[in-house]
């Protein structure tokens, strides 16, 4: 069986607009979109631009447009597209770099404004620092997030406001301020508290329906906001720098 | 260079990106009637003008317009509450059978208000 | 562009707070509006017998009661706050007002100020039975 590739072509060397290439794959059983463009790389098309790397779902590369969805290419079988025309695209609202590759340091340079790793809270234990089964379950869902960048891609509130941080960023904000283990709470909040922030999110639900992981965003950030006023209500602790680190 | 973007359009966009687009435009369309309101009722402080005022514009066009903008003010107000339902941390995971609840609940009062105000648009009743 | 041209010199866009308190008082005044907003309407077009103008009789006689005067005004005042406050949400959204938001916020305040003077003005006329200007 084979299916037809139509896949977004854009080279910025010699391109003046992007245009699609279609391409014939066959097909075996097993076979996911992923293995469909390393065909066409390998015996089609050695021209043909494209991330990918773990091909099990967990480093993100590969999120791409396929079939009017937001899927990863390593995860989506061809069989269960139910189609023989399979239309691949960058993701929506990133600048193309060449192909199916758009440029994501836009995305990641707003990632280290939330500051995306665990500050160790208190004093060092003499052991590991432990979690209860109540504490972890804050954190279950939004520990699945992989990066892939598909919500930010699909977030109407991205598309009219370049500034705003984004579901992607500010899921990533709430694990660790929903962390029992991250000393650094007040201070995360207080960087993702801003008018580019969670205040930006009115629960569209575009993020949660691209989310390749299945990912709650909406619960997430609902929860910042939360979080982020109670805050604002604890007047006495207005400077929010602890750790004594500067903030903003 | 010139930047290229995919010109993808998305098509999983449904009613939450939907709900959010109308809750939108009702708001805007509530807070333009809000200061036509203003200046009318205010004709008040300008001696005599608002009986008159209120004579004219009770006409059946107008009052059909009045219907419509009840449904802006329902749709609001019940989307309104989906997304204080959403704050409070409520219904985020149900938000689609909740917005199709709520709606019904606007299906119905929509219809009461729609019989309430027929007298002045058809001169009969809707039922 | 390159990656490291475009991240040069990329600072955060605001560090204000507004948004924290303008959030809750956006949901405080929609239950307020929810609530007043009805009895607003039921008031004046449900509860008055046949179904003709709205006279400046009527009005009158309704917002004499002091109780109805003061469901009035705190609707006129959460309705311009809740309406501005929207407009400054899409304002924001579309990026305009992002990097100074306190002055965005200053404007609409003020236009609200004006309204709420303006609305108080005519329920004025209203309860003391008299045009204020002839």
């Amino acid at each position: 069986m084979n299916v037809t590739y139509t896949v977004f072509r854009f080279d910025p060397s010699k391109d003046k607009e992007s245009r699609y290439e279609a391409y014939q794959v066959p097909v075996r059983e097993g076979m996911t979109v992923l293995d469909g463009l390393l065909y066409i790389l390998d015996n089609v098309d050695p021209t043909l631009s494209f991330r990918f790397a773990c091909r099990e779902g967990v480093c993100g590369s590969c999120a791409m447009f396929i079939n009017g969805s937001y899927r990863l290419a390593c995860q989506t079988q061809i069989k269960d597209l139910k189609s023989d025309r399979i239309k691949i695209e960058p993701l929506p609202n990133f600048q193309v770099i060449k192909d199916l590759v758009v440029d994501l340091a836009v995305f990641f340079e707003k990632l280290e404004k939330a500051m995306p790793y665990l500050v160790a809270a208190g004093a060092l234990p003499e052991k590991e620092r432990l979690q209860s089964m109540e504490q972890r379950k804050q954190i279950n869902e939004v520990i699945d997030c992989i990066l892939c960048a598909a919500c930010q891609s699909a977030c109407p509130q991205a598309w009219t406001n370049k500034d705003f941080l984004g579901p992607a960023v500010l899921t990533k904000a709430y694990r660790f301020v929903g962390d029992s283990r991250d000393g650094a709470q007040r201070e995360r909040l207080k960087l993702v508290a801003g008018e580019d922030g969670v205040w930006r999110c009115h629960s569209v639900f575009n993020c949660v329906e691209a989310c390749p992981k299945k990912i709650n965003q909406t619960v997430a950030i609902s929860r910042l906001k939360r979080k982020a006023f109670v805050q604002k209500l604890k007047f006495w602790q207005r400077d929010g720098a602890t750790n004594g680190r500067k903030v903003g | 260079m010139k930047a290229i973007y995919s010109s993808a359009v998305p098509d999983k966009y449904k009613f939450g990106m939907w709900a959010f687009v109308l809750h939108r435009v009702s708001g805007l369309v509530i807070a333009a009637y809000g200061v036509a309101h203003i200046i009318v009722i205010s004709t008040s402080m300008f001696g005599g003008t608002f009986d008159t005022v209120m004579e004219n514009l009770h006409k059946p066009w107008v009052v059909s317009l009045e219907l419509l903008l009840i449904l802006a003010v329902l749709y609001h107000g019940l989307n309104g509450i989906r997304l204080l339902l959403f704050d409070i941390g409520i219904g985020i995971r149900q938000q689609k059978p909740l917005f199709w609840g709520l709606m019904s609940m606007g299906v119905i009062i929509a219809i009461f208000v729609a019989n309430a105000m027929m007298p002045s648009i058809t001169g009969g009743s809707l039922f | 562009m390159a990656v490291a041209e475009r991240t040069a010199g990329k600072q955060r866009t605001t560090t204000t707070e507004t948004g924290a308190w303008a959030w809750a008082l956006q949901r405080f005044t929609a239950a307020v509006i929810g609530v007043f907003i009805s009895i607003h309407i039921w008031a004046l077009h449900m509860a008055r017998s046949g179904a003709g103008p709205v006279t400046f009789e009527s009005v009158r006689e309704r917002v004499s009661s002091p109780l109805y005067a003061t469901v009035d005004l705190l609707l006129l005042a959460s309705l311009l706050y809740h309406a501005l406050n929207g407009v400054r949400t899409v304002l924001l959204d579309f990026g305009i007002g992002v990097k100074s938001p306190r002055l965005l916020a200053g404007v609409l305040s003020a236009i609200g100020v004006l309204g709420f003077a303006y609305g108080v003005l005519a329920l004025i006329s209203f309860i003391l039975g008299v045009p204020l200007f002839r």
